[in-house]
């Protein structure tokens, strides 16, 4: 203990600018950070403060990486002429105390402004130890563990900064490359991070251990380069079409449809045929409808096929849908992307046309209603919301925001003063707040979530229309009932003839 | 009694380069062992992997009993270790650099600490960074030997060192030489005449030879020959006999086995009309020179004779 508290002394003192600089930024951060969920009414000042926070943010980590890069090659790893690697180091009691010193500079501040942020937002902050003890972690292993093995293996901090700007150059072309593969997917799948987190914490830490340990470079360096092969490969691997139909299976034979779609050509919105960067798209109006009761249909991706009179069939990959709330009846257009070669080649003849959604259906399971906040209030299962804009419900959740919500409100075109307002004067509007990803970590522990409702005033002037304090507030919170695939099939679809080219 | 140091075969590649060549040699307790040879000759590799800083190829090397390959943590607190190269913590006053090393070492001694910063003339206060680089090696010895290390290994520690620091730093090792057993490298064969028991030899990776130095004294000697008129060198002169070389009626080589009356009946010999026959000790450096120079050449013959497809005489 001796030695790692000596270690920690000497390290502390030496590097206790850098401390300062990157413990002043994160409390600055969290200083900063109360203006995302406050109501400005000079929107430029709300901007300006957006970009103040972004750019402390990007300060922060960068303090981060300073205060690893220093405090590892204050006993480097790589090289033969270290003063200490002659002297009685212990690896563990260096690594131990290596620990201490990040944790002690960067765990705690970081935690403290977290929980000075929470106590800014009106929540008690120890009631939400354990999310913000996880979310530590997973910065750690998303970021900090990273950048200490770079450290680890790396001499000084020039090479450091060399090494990571060439990773994210690789990653940027990886990044390029991966999207640029045909048929590849890329909304969001429940199986990422499953991978990526215990991958990144393995892979680092054994190479920081081997490090420490044997000092073995070269070891080390391909271990990380093993490591980062297996993400790129578990990136790649995350986008296969496999794993789609596997998180969104067939539904069972005889089980209800989620949702309905209808095919609904019409003069005002017909089929239509258009290309775009190389690619041509069939827009297909349709209808989505049947969503029961108690339940929300989200869409996260489709497919369709196509077979030819002749037997020929082609399947497209799974492709983004431009709307993913399917509740209530509405009226949609779905953009099916085709190359060019095999449009021409099935529009000859009449085809089968089938299209696959994989879609999320949701069951409602908590429903709170209560009156539109003037000011502040505490709202069961979300966090605290306050009224902005006389038309937006603004809300902050803790670390991983709220479940799928769904918000209706009555608009009102009445004056707010108006204790009876008269027949028709008042309009209902709705707002959803889909739930964030699991695994991702936060900087800011408090997350703000802006509802706008939504109405269609068919023509009337949006800017009459207001939500006045008091009036009625329906909040229902939703919980994952299961993923499955919906389709929809139409048979002797004839493609558009023409194909409009669109710029 | 063991040796503080034993080699075992110890050898070392760097790719197709082979640095040192099977070194077997054992440092005996309390010795001062002196490690000479020319730039490139493996010396700091040798150090480097006595030390662990390095991985031998083949063969391996214990330092106090240890494995060096498992020379780590504790048994470093009996080992003091300064080389020329070796980068300090140069944001630290002397002063923190003393009071940073005390905890690793159970043994060190605040009174020889205080003893070694007065004779070293140490300013505590001052940054390691705007020391001057004899004061820098200064700084390292006090903290190298602050501890009273069983073994001190050092490399190349008075190169480019003014000769006052330099007498300063050998006056420091020898008042510990009777608690210690030192290892040192050196190209200054005048100072480590002066005060090293042992010597090695190292020449492209191969120790020429190690050995006491009376033993190294009695063995070398000078020989100088007056004939009664010019002759030219036999072919077949022993091998022992380095550097021969003769003018007008004076013949002189370097014996290396010199063996008192043995040896100047050897010369008679050789040479039977010799009128005078003279014998003298050789310092160190011209020892080495002649080791040296009768290296170059027969290496410089071998890759001659090579380069002509002949075979080797």
């Amino acid at each position: 203990m001796t030695q790692i508290l000596n270690i920690f002394r000497k390290d502390t003192r030496r590097f206790w600018p850098e401390i300062m600089l990157s413990v002043i930024v994160v409390f600055a951060f969290a200083l900063v950070f109360p203006n995302e969920w406050r109501i400005f009414h000079d929107r430029s000042v709300q901007n300006r403060m957006s970009i103040m926070l972004a750019a402390l943010g990007i300060l922060m980590v960068t303090g981060w990486w300073l205060l690893i890069a220093r405090s590892v090659h204050a006993e480097s790893l790589v090289g033969d002429q270290q003063f200490w690697i002659t002297r009685p180091y212990e690896w563990r009691k260096l690594l131990a105390a290596k620990v201490l010193f990040l944790a002690a500079w960067i765990g705690v501040p970081y935690l403290l402004a977290q929980l000075l942020l929470l106590a800014e937002a009106g929540f008690h902050p120890l009631a939400y130890m354990p999310g913000l003890l996880f979310n530590l972690l997973l910065v750690s292993v998303g970021f900090l563990l990273p950048m200490f093995a770079l450290a680890a293996v790396t001499s000084n901090f020039a090479r450091l900064t060399m090494t990571v700007l060439g990773c994210l150059i690789l990653f940027i072309g990886y990044m390029f490359l991966v999207y640029g593969i045909p048929h590849s997917y890329t909304s969001a799948n429940p199986y990422t991070n499953a991978v990526l987190f215990p991958l990144l914490f393995v892979g680092c830490a054994a190479a920081i251990g081997l490090q420490y340990a044997m000092r073995r470079v070269w070891v080390s360096r391909g271990l990380l380069i093993v490591v980062t092969i297996l993400l790129a490969v578990s990136v790649a691997a995350y986008r296969m079409q496999s794993l789609v139909d596997r998180a969104y299976p067939q539904p069972s034979a005889g089980s209800t449809a989620p949702v309905s779609i209808t095919h609904i050509p019409s003069n005002s919105r017909p089929d239509e045929a258009r290309s775009w960067e190389g690619e041509d798209y069939i827009d297909l109006p349709v209808q989505y409808s049947g969503v029961a009761e108690g339940t929300a249909v989200f869409a996260e991706d489709f497919k369709f096929s196509i077979t030819a009179a002749d037997g020929s069939q082609w399947i497209s990959p799974w492709q983004h849908t431009q709307e993913r709330n399917l509740n209530d009846v509405h009226y949609s257009m779905l953009s099916l992307m085709i190359r060019p070669e095999l449009y021409e080649r099935f529009k000859r003849t009449p085809v089968t046309l089938r299209i696959t959604l994989a879609v999320s259906r949701y069951q409602s399971d908590t429903v709170t209603k209560m009156a539109f906040p003037a000011g502040d209030v505490a709202i069961p299962g979300i966090g605290f919301c306050s009224s902005e804009y006389s038309n937006t419900l603004l809300c902050r959740a803790v670390l991983q925001g709220p479940r799928l919500t769904h918000y209706t409100v009555l608009w009102s075109h009445a004056a707010c003063s108006d204790a009876q307002p008269s027949p028709g004067s008042t309009v209902e509007g709705d707002a959803w707040i889909e739930p964030a990803s699991r695994t991702n970590f936060v900087l800011g522990s408090v997350w703000t979530l802006r509802s706008f409702f939504f109405r269609d005033f068919e023509g009337s002037n949006y800017a009459h229309w207001h939500v006045c304090p008091g009036s009625p507030l329906t909040l229902t919170q939703y919980h994952l009932l299961e993923r499955t695939q919906t389709s929809m099939t139409l048979t002797n679809f004839v493609l558009p003839a023409n194909v409009v080219p669109t710029s | 009694m063991n040796p503080t140091i034993q080699t075992n075969d110890l050898s070392m590649r760097f790719g197709q380069t082979e640095v040192l060549h099977e070194i077997e040699r054992a440092v005996p307790e309390g010795a001062i062992y002196a490690l000479v040879g020319p730039n490139g000759a493996g010396k700091t590799t040798m150090i480097k992997l006595l030390m662990n800083i390095l991985r031998p190829t083949a063969g391996g090397a214990e330092v106090l009993g240890v494995d060096t390959q498992r020379l780590a943590g504790e048994v470093f607190s009996r080992i003091g270790y300064v080389s020329e190269n070796q980068e300090m913590p140069d944001a630290m006053t002397v002063e923190e650099l003393m009071d940073y090393m005390r905890p690793f070492y159970p043994r060190w001694d605040r009174r020889l600490e205080r003893e070694l910063v007065r004779q070293f003339d140490l300013p505590m206060k001052r940054k390691l960074k705007h020391l001057s680089r004899g004061m820098r090696m200064k700084a390292a010895f006090a903290s190298s030997l602050a501890y009273r290390p069983a073994l001190i290994v050092l490399d190349e520690p008075f190169t480019g060192l003014d000769p006052l620091v330099r007498d300063e730093l050998i006056e420091s090792l020898l008042e510990r030489a009777a608690e210690t057993t030192i290892f040192l490298s050196s190209h200054d064969l005048a100072e480590i005449e002066s005060f090293a028991s042992h010597v090695g030899y190292l020449e492209e990776g191969r120790l020429l030879f190690s050995e006491e130095m009376t033993v190294l004294d009695d063995r070398f000697r000078e020989v100088t020959i007056t004939l009664a008129a010019p002759v030219k060198l036999p072919h077949d002169l022993p091998s022992a006999w380095l550097q021969a070389e003769t003018v007008d009626c004076v013949v002189r080589f370097v014996h290396s086995e010199y063996r008192g009356e043995a040896s100047e009946r050897e010369v008679a010999a050789v040479f039977p009309g010799a009128r005078d026959v003279a014998c003298e000790a050789m310092p160190l450096r011209s020892i080495f020179l002649a080791i040296a120079k009768t290296g170059r050449t027969q290496n410089h013959a071998a890759q001659t004779t090579a380069g002509d497809g002949r075979p080797e005489a």
